[in-house]
């Protein structure tokens, strides 16, 4: 331990891997909740009998969901870096490394919506249509505002998982924590940059769950039970 | 206010096509309280919904105020619900909502001006007994003041018109006592024509001015309420009645024999 902390070089590599790998899982996410939320509420909202049946487009955001939820990250990693390129201008490093992030995470976010949306008391959506509310206000001022805690909660554990994943992008050159710990800790046998890795991982885990939770039980208005 | 005619209304479920309701017709005159009672599974709750077109009826036809309904597009739908009230069971209020944004929902639906609607909320909570609640949440509040709740929202954009799907069901006998009272004096004084159901007879028989006995998807009576508990001509109507009260005749709801029979589960 007092070799690596002496070696302050080495400490700002971590320190900028730190940074990188909140980068990535700050702007993944943020693409992920912006096009995975849309996604989940219109997987809810088509099911046969909701607030706009069309059993079809249903059944194939369903299966798209599917698919995207079925391929490792390791792989889909590789398989979107053609796509990577033309969209980002790079398919490595720690810019290459967000598109692919957030395509893992918007299918994890859809299902997330789905289900929150799921747990609504089909009662409280049948009072807005009993009142004259379209599809729309539905959505936008009772499915989303209800399911807050839920969804909050979710997004937390998407957060967590995509710092996972994130470490994984070091595969690619993509920086990050999991860079650092492949490069110095695994490869350089530096065990004590693995641990220490390891410990950062952990801590950010650790308060972005305890954030999450806050911030839920605060939305939940002082009920007992979320949702 | 109502008039109903030939209504029929049909589920496809994954065992065939259900005949919830059929050939039905009647209509309810402006002012009054109209009562809808019958076994569970006689079809109460879906002719109910179909009167604000929450379902869809397969046949005939629904005129609520001059309106049919099926004639209208999803805007004019929209524009015609909300002259209908309308309570529920379970009361179905927003749970991160307190009582007043819960009462304000459907004129923000309705898109009312901010100031309008802060002025009817603070009228709506007077009418329902409520004022010193308007910032609690629906979980801090009883069955009683929930339903009450509901009730102030029902009435948000001044309808003519109020269904109450079996709203007194989930309350015990003094609350149920309290809530009619509300209804009668919103039917009374505000002049709203009310159609309730519910499966409680005692409940039908306070409130109501006419009553509709429903058997089986058929409607298989109507006329005043006095005439229907007094001298019932169908069977379905004969047998509920006996089954409701085997020793004491159908009494008001404050004589605790209610409660008491639908505890051994006989209501």
């Amino acid at each position: 331990m007092s070799k690596l902390l002496a070696d302050s070089a080495l400490q700002n590599l971590i320190l900028t891997a730190t940074g990188q790998t909140l980068y990535m899982v700050a702007l993944s996410l943020g693409i992920a909740i912006a096009v995975g939320v849309p996604t989940g509420v219109l997987l809810v909202i088509s099911t046969p009998g909701h607030i706009l049946p069309r059993p079809r487009l249903h059944a194939i955001l369903g299966s798209i969901i599917n698919t995207g939820r079925s391929i490792p990250f390791v792989i889909l990693l590789f398989l979107l870096m053609p796509l990577t390129k033309v969209l980002v201008g790079v398919s490595i490093g720690t810019k290459g490394a967000i598109f692919p992030l957030a395509v893992a995470a918007i299918p994890f976010v859809a299902r997330i919506v789905e289900t929150s949306l799921q747990e609504l008391d089909p009662g409280v959506i049948e009072a807005a249509q009993s009142m004259g509310a379209s599809p729309l206000q539905i959505i936008t001022k009772v499915l989303l505002p209800e399911a807050w805690p839920a969804l909050i909660l979710g997004f937390t554990l998407t957060a967590i998982n995509l710092v996972g994943y994130s470490a994984m992008a070091g595969a690619i050159g993509g920086g990050g924590l999991g860079d650092i710990a492949i490069r110095y800790g695994y490869q350089r046998f530096r065990n004590d940059v693995l641990l220490e890795t390891v410990v950062i991982l952990i801590i950010l885990v650790q308060i972005t769950q305890s954030l999450g939770n806050k911030l839920a039980l605060r939305a939940s208005r002082g009920q007992r039970r979320i949702n | 206010m109502i008039e109903v005619k030939n209504l029929g209304k049909d589920f496809i479920t994954p065992q065939g096509k259900l005949t919830a309701l059929r050939n039905i017709s009647f209509t309810v005159t402006k002012g009054e309280v109209f009562g809808i009672m019958g076994p569970s599974g006689a079809g109460k709750s879906t002719l109910v919904r179909c009167l604000n077109f929450l379902e869809r009826p397969t046949s005939g036809t629904v005129r609520v105020a001059g309106q049919d309904l099926a004639t209208l597009n999803p805007r004019e739908l929209a524009r015609a619900r909300q002259q209908i009230g309308m309570i529920f069971q379970h009361f179905n209020l927003l749970k991160l909502k307190t009582v007043a944004q819960n009462i304000a929902f459907p004129l923000e639906i309705a898109q009312w001006p901010r100031e309008d609607i802060k002025k009817r909320v603070a009228e709506l909570l007077d009418i329902v007994g409520l004022t010193d609640k308007a910032r609690a949440y629906p979980h801090q509040l009883s069955g009683g003041q929930k339903q009450r709740v509901g009730i102030a929202r029902a009435l948000a954009c001044r309808p003519r018109l109020l269904l109450s799907d079996e709203a007194t069901s989930a309350l015990d006998t003094e609350t149920t006592q309290s809530i009619l009272e509300l209804l009668q004096h919103i039917n009374r004084d505000l002049g709203v024509t009310i159609v309730i159901i519910s499966h409680e007879l005692a409940v039908i028989q306070q409130i109501s001015h006419r009553v509709a006995v429903l058997s089986e998807g058929k409607l298989v009576e109507i006329g005043p309420a006095a005439d229907i508990f007094t001298r019932p001509h169908a069977t379905a109507t004969k047998r509920l009645i006996t089954m409701n009260s085997p020793a004491q005749g159908t009494r008001p709801l404050r004589g605790g024999a209610q409660p008491a029979l639908a505890k051994r589960g006989v209501i």
